[in-house]
């Protein structure tokens, strides 16, 4: 065997090594749990989300619309494992806004929580790159299941809210009652 | 173990008949028995039940025991899509009225004698004129909201209450119907547009598949003014799971089981299946009853909507103020072509789209999302075509061989089926919708391809009604063929469907059966 085939599987060898502990490394990086955004306060969770939805909706919540969205993640998360889902996405919305200098998701500016709204929603997760990053990253596993099924939970939740309706000039909407009469009339201008 | 006395009739099912059923029986002093499958609802929970609604979606009413409502289906292998079933039916004391939205027409004269009139479909055994003194006292006994019209048919009583008018946003199509020579009219529902029948006007939550005010007519009214007679017993979560038929083909008892396994059987001098289609002939083909001429099943039908629309930049609408839209048209129902396909109704609406569900389709979010939603929002108009399914007999409700509920019981197996008559009424109405939007200044008309949630939830046709015993399961009085104290009613014994809501029809055969059961 040369001294080039002995240099050449050298290198090989070694490049493959640093490419798998690259891989192993940034799973165990990526994967790792969320250290000091363990145990967050519910308020916290609570203050991210609803920033989130406002965000993904291109909304500055009122106080109202905040109240109304807050109630109805009241009921949301009343369920134990849409509960776990929320926390769980809070945590990904809140070290994502590490990236942009803040602790929690809720402090960052309008722009900044549109961006990070961009890096969830940028992938579709029924992409190639998805699956693929969901089956190599455990993390990134997590992340997906809960941008599938978490994220549109917020959705429905968000489109069926007072919030929403106000956002389109609506003084009453699905559950407040009114006059059925107001049919044969305009609705208040269009904002 | 046994309900202590026998009942005069015993109903299977507490929905549109069994609630009018008891309510008949119990005013001329008889005793019944209702047995129904699903969960009693608390009117109470209403509003709480629509704010779940809005938090968690999934369907309405909480009805769905997954072990007891499983199904199969076939239907995608016959039409392309599948049916969702647990979408399309609700158990429990009120039955499909507690998730209708009230829309409530009689079915013409001319749907009685489709064969006769069209060369399609068969005739049924009754004509409409024997059944409108009934769809009258179903009008009044369910609180109907109408205007009369000359394209509704005939009618020899007045509604109970005032019609619902034509909305603002119904103003855009009054020029395009007289350009068109077509005619259009307020729908009439069984909301009340006033105080009626102890229940509220409509209040306007716009809501009306749970309808929290009680303004929209449920069947649980009905089943509970029986039940302060005392003369009216709920079984409710009860499933009836056998009909035992003596030699001499009399029902002696309905074999039942509770969720936790209870049996029981429970006897009356007569028996109604009323169970909706599907889970009535269920019923039939379990108990080997009624199914001489394998008719027991078949001839499944529904109602499916074609949908179009498109936005009108221009002008603006307000959906969602209420929870129903009134603008009907029966212009194309008949016509020159009619020989070569089924009835269709247009119904108008503005309320079918969302611009912010396109969050995911789209892939909008943010403030994009945002402008999408003010440019958009209100501008959307269209029209959904109710479409006749002719009767086919290899559209039906089998038992499945190897699929079981948890009684051990084989589950219904759904095989819808379309025919080349029921493609080609779909595409008439697809024609017939272009033309209209385009007229209404519509230029880029989207049009819904057939998914699982373009169907009524109307199930028609199981037991089927027929003078002639090789040809259907009941009699024109809605009596088993073969079986002297056993009846079937509601949609199942539909021998055609139309092309209009079923629940008035329904309605006015219960009451005719009532007055067959306890002639005064």
């Amino acid at each position: 065997m040369s001294d080039k085939t002995i240099s050449r599987r050298v290198f090989i060898g070694g490049s493959l090594a640093a490419l798998v502990g690259s891989i192993l490394g940034w799973r165990w990086w990526s994967g790792r749990p969320g250290g000091a955004k363990h145990g967050q306060g519910s308020a916290d969770t609570r203050a991210t989300l609803i920033a989130f939805i406002g965000a993904l909706f291109g909304r500055e919540l009122s106080a109202p619309d905040a109240d109304d969205l807050s109630q109805r993640l009241d009921l949301f998360t009343s369920n134990a494992a849409l509960r776990r889902d929320c926390d769980g996405l809070a945590v990904h919305l809140d070290e994502l806004a590490a990236g942009h200098g803040a602790s929690r998701f809720h402090h960052l500016s309008a722009v900044q929580r549109e961006q990070v709204v961009g890096q969830v929603m940028r992938i579709d997760p029924r992409s190639l790159r998805a699956r693929l990053e969901a089956k190599l990253i455990p993390g990134r596993r997590e992340f997906y299941r809960l941008r599938w099924s978490a994220v549109p939970s917020l959705a429905w939740l968000y489109r069926h809210s007072a919030a929403a309706w106000r956002a389109r000039g609506y003084t009453r909407w699905p559950g407040v009652a009114g006059d059925w009469h107001e049919i044969v009339t305009p609705g208040l201008p269009y904002p | 173990m046994s309900a202590a006395q026998p009942y005069d009739t015993v109903v299977v099912g507490a929905g549109l008949v069994g609630g009018l059923l008891a309510a008949e029986a119990t005013r001329r002093g008889r005793r019944i028995a209702l047995i129904e499958a699903g969960p009693r609802f608390d009117f109470a929970n209403r509003a709480a039940q629509l704010r779940h609604h809005q938090v968690f979606g999934g369907l309405r009413w909480p009805y769905e025991n997954s072990e007891r409502d499983r199904y199969t289906d076939a239907s995608p292998q016959s039409i392309g899509v599948h049916y969702r079933l647990e979408s399309h039916r609700c158990k429990g004391v009120g039955g499909s009225t507690l998730h209708w939205e009230g829309r409530i027409n009689r079915l013409l004269p001319a749907d009685f004698k489709t064969r006769t009139t069209y060369g399609m479909g068969v005739d049924w055994p009754i004509s409409y004129e024997e059944l409108e003194p009934y769809y009258s006292r179903a009008d009044w006994e369910l609180g109907v909201s109408g205007t009369h019209h000359p394209s509704l048919p005939p009618r020899s009583r007045d509604y109970p209450n005032p019609g619902f008018p034509l909305s603002v946003d119904d103003q855009l199509w009054v020029p395009v119907a007289e350009r068109m020579g077509i005619s259009v009219y307020p729908a009439p529902y069984a909301i009340n547009s006033r105080p009626y029948g102890g229940r509220s006007q409509c209040v306007a939550l716009a809501a009306c598949g749970i309808c929290p005010s009680g303004a929209r007519y449920s069947a649980d009214f009905h089943v509970a003014e029986a039940e302060r007679t005392g003369l009216c017993d709920v079984f409710s979560e009860t499933v009836a799971r056998r009909i035992e038929v003596t030699a001499g083909g009399e029902v002696r008892a309905v074999h039942v089981s509770t969720l936790d396994g209870e049996a029981r059987e429970i006897r009356g001098t007569r028996y109604v299946v009323a169970a909706h289609a599907v889970e009535s002939a269920r019923l039939l083909l379990l108990s080997n009853c009624g199914n001489h001429s394998d008719q027991v099943g078949r001839n499944f039908m529904e109602h499916v909507y074609v949908t179009a629309g498109g936005l009108l930049p221009g002008r603006r609408f307000y959906p969602n103020r209420v929870g129903y839209q009134v603008l009907e048209s029966l212009s194309y129902y008949a016509g020159a072509d009619r020989r070569e396909r089924g009835g269709i109704k247009l119904e108008f609406v503005y309320d079918d789209w969302d611009p912010l569900n396109d969050l995911e389709g789209k892939r909008l979010w943010g403030r994009p999302l945002a402008r999408y939603d003010r440019q958009n929002f209100g501008h959307w108009v269209g029209i959904e075509a109710e479409t006749e399914q002719l009767p086919n007999p290899e559209s039906r409700v089998t038992l499945d061989p190897k699929v079981r509920d948890l009684f051990g019981d084989p589950v219904p197996h759904l095989n819808l089926a379309f025919s080349q008559v029921d493609h080609r009424t779909q595409a008439r109405a697809r024609e017939i919708m272009q033309q209209l939007l385009s007229a209404a200044g519509v230029n880029d008309i989207a049009q819904d391809s057939l998914s699982s949630t373009s169907f009524g939830a109307h199930h028609l046709g199981t037991c089927r009604m027929s003078d002639d015993p090789s040809q259907g399961v009941v009699d024109r009085d809605c009596r088993v063929h073969g079986v002297s104290n056993l009846y079937a009613a509601g949609g199942s014994v539909f021998p055609t469907a139309g092309a209009l809501q079923p629940s008035s029809t329904i309605a006015a055969l219960a009451l005719r059966l009532a007055d067959h059961l306890w002639p005064a």
